[in-house]
């Protein structure tokens, strides 16, 4: 096809810009909907005694991980009881005196569980630190306290005792011996600050984190399909990586508690690290996990652990009051599905049988 | 003094070639090529490619809890730790993408990425 | 595109003419800089239409001509956007360069100016990957399909470019 002798210019260039711009549409329609893989950047680190997985898309995605994980860690500078000078660990050794001058994040936070603890009347309490002090879960000094012992601390724990004013920026405990202990909406709460930090550092066009057991998303995944999210298999023993089902998210996080964490063994009976707050000893529901999903990590944390406490019929309860979704697996094999998730939520594992209740 | 053609016969072949060629490099379905990812907080220790491996291998990561892992072809597997937990060891073999494991007192946690498709994006629980 | 079936002009000639060649791939790549960026492209899918100032140097000038002019815009791009920025134009520019130096050998010609100009962008992608595998780690190598894929919508504008503005570099070169 060499070009005519004369003036072989205009129509040459034009069927060529005609052809060229075709083909750099497809190859641009390509790009989007196959080339996002390539530009996704994951990293895990250690934080909050759990470890934070993170797959971040965007340009500026290997920056904004960094900046999440260091927001996550600048959480738990704050929020950890163990911390000296963190925020909570003020506030506990101040107990029974004076309001505590505290962070304006963890006032929100602490607040956010005065809220949890009220409406699920106190199955979730976050002045549970006495009593899991005692037992120490997850610790070098695990072990069954003496009922009497027990009977003490118990005493001691009560939410509505916990004062916030989100106003100033203070709480107070009322008596001496309380403390708050925020284990239990921690990585949660890690999700949000990783989100918000994604959100800060711009570059980021979706990600999704997981701290420990919760999840939290950042807008859409690249490729238009959903997050899909594998709630992990209580039952799956040893192999922990078995997973009970998938829930397919659009956005919002998850959280989950379950017995088969942190628990340990003596005199041939299980004790697992979610208290009931009203006995002192590990809750006995029927359920072996929760999984909630709502629109904040923090929120989800301790949904899930309020939950887990108050058994199926009066979780399923207050989840429906937060329009939120949930999976519960009992002791039984018996997985159900409630809120939301129905229909997000496809089981995989065999062993179970599945029940739906919008 | 001879000017170029603007398009001959050899420059649409070199650029149907080209398309081809690419085309067919992004379509070809990949093998489940499953890479380990070895990392201690957040640094990268090792990679291992787990489908180039045609016997089991041992990588010894040393440290005061002295982490052992052993890679095979298609999994891998924390084989000892002399961590007080043993959760990591208990984790069992990872084998899909996406799967992890971990060891908490000695901040080291184990990976598996690519392979197309078919993993999720985490693990709630 | 043969100054050298012609060696015609006095080095003086020569050196203003290669002046202004390196002035043209230095417009172009300021008026390609000044478009706005394509977020649905791939990192580092560019037109680089300053490609065909070197393109034509390395027929009409030969390669030691074409080569200075590859140095001097990757020395622009590296003033104003950085080392990393003239290593990636350099790397490019020279490979691209040198493609075309030898397809544009006087008795063997097989390309057309689209075929030159989808060579020469392939093989200045091919440079830059070379550098961005050698900066960021093999994972950089991703791209090479989609470099090797955007290459040709690129190298056809820059031929149909070239062709266009041939007449008048010529006309340029040739006449006082």
């Amino acid at each position: 096809m060499p070009c005519a002798k004369k003036s072989p210019l205009p129509k040459a260039v034009f069927v060529c810009g005609a052809v060229l711009a075709a083909l750099v549409a497809v190859l641009v329609w390509l790009w989007s909907s196959y080339g996002y893989r390539a530009r996704q950047y994951a990293c895990t680190n250690v934080a909050m005694g759990a470890y934070v997985q993170q797959t971040v898309y965007g340009g500026g995605a290997e920056e904004a991980a960094a900046q999440a994980a260091r927001a996550v860690g600048d959480l738990e500078e704050r929020i950890s009881w163990r911390i000296e000078g963190s925020d909570i660990q003020r506030l506990n050794a101040d107990a029974g005196s004076v309001w505590t001058e505290v962070e304006e994040e963890t006032a929100s936070l602490l607040a956010l569980c005065l809220e949890v603890a009220e409406r699920s009347g106190g199955a979730f309490d976050p002045t549970v630190l006495p009593l899991s002090a005692l037992w120490d879960f997850g610790g070098e000094n695990q072990h069954v306290p003496a009922p009497e012992q027990i009977e003490t601390f118990l005493q001691e724990i009560d939410y509505r005792d916990l004062r916030v004013d989100t106003g100033e920026s203070s709480a107070s405990l009322k008596y001496h011996g309380m403390g708050v202990d925020l284990g239990a909406v921690g990585k949660g709460a890690a999700c949000d600050a990783a989100v918000a930090a994604y959100e800060e550092a711009g570059g980021v066009e979706a990600a999704i984190l997981s701290v420990g057991g919760s999840v939290g998303t950042y807008r859409q995944k690249p490729d238009g399909s959903p997050w899909s999210v594998a709630v992990r298999d209580p039952g799956s023993g040893d192999d922990k990586n078995a997973a009970l089902g998938v829930l397919e998210m659009d956005a919002g996080f998850v959280s989950t508690s379950g017995s088969y964490e942190k628990a340990f063994t003596e005199g041939g009976v299980t004790y697992h690290h979610l208290l009931d707050p009203k006995t002192g000893y590990p809750a006995e529901s029927g359920l072996v996990s929760v999984t909630v999903w709502c629109e904040s990590g923090a929120l989800s944390d301790a949904l899930s652990t309020a939950c887990f406490v108050l058994g199926l019929e009066d979780g399923a309860a207050l989840l429906e009051e937060y329009g939120a979704g949930g999976v519960w697996v009992d002791a039984e094999g018996g997985v159900t599905v409630t809120g939301r998730a129905v229909g997000a939520f496809t089981l995989t594992a065999d062993g179970y049988t599945l029940e739906e209740r919008p | 003094m001879k000017r170029p053609a603007l398009l001959g016969r050899a420059d649409l072949a070199l650029i149907l070639l080209a398309l081809g060629a690419a085309a067919v490099w992004l379509l070809w379905p990949r093998a489940d090529a499953c890479t380990a990812v070895v990392e201690q907080d957040g640094v990268e220790l090792a990679r291992v490619d787990l489908s180039s491996l045609a016997e089991e291998e041992v990588l010894n990561l040393g440290g005061p809890y002295r982490v052992r892992l052993r890679a095979g072809p298609g999994f891998i597997e924390f084989l000892s730790s002399d961590c007080p937990d043993q959760v990591c060891v208990r984790t069992g073999r990872l084998t899909r993408a996406g799967e992890t494991a971990v060891c908490l007192p000695a901040r080291i946690s184990v990976r598996l990425e690519g392979g197309a498709g078919g993993g999720t994006d985490a693990v709630t629980g | 595109m043969p100054l050298r079936d012609n060696p015609q002009g006095g080095a003086a000639r020569r050196a203003a003419f290669c002046g202004m060649l390196g002035a043209l791939a230095l417009a172009l790549s300021a008026l390609e800089g000044a478009l706005p960026p394509l977020p649905a492209l791939p990192p580092g899918a560019k037109l680089g239409l300053s490609n065909l100032a070197t393109m034509y140097a390395a027929g009409a000038l030969g390669l030691g001509p074409a080569l200075l002019l590859a140095l001097a815009k990757a020395l622009f791009a590296g003033m104003t956007r950085g080392a990393v920025a003239f290593a990636m134009s350099l790397s490019g520019g020279a490979l691209s360069t040198l493609a075309m130096w030898i397809l544009l050998r006087p008795r063997r010609r097989p390309f057309g100016f689209l075929g030159l100009g989808v060579c020469g962008a392939l093989a200045h992608n091919a440079g830059q990957l070379c550098t961005a595998v050698f900066l960021a780690g093999p994972a950089a190598a991703g791209y090479a399909p989609w470099l090797l894929l955007f290459g040709v919508p690129s190298g056809i504008l820059t031929g149909l470019l070239l062709r266009a503005l041939y007449p008048l570099l010529e006309k340029l070169r040739t006449r006082p």
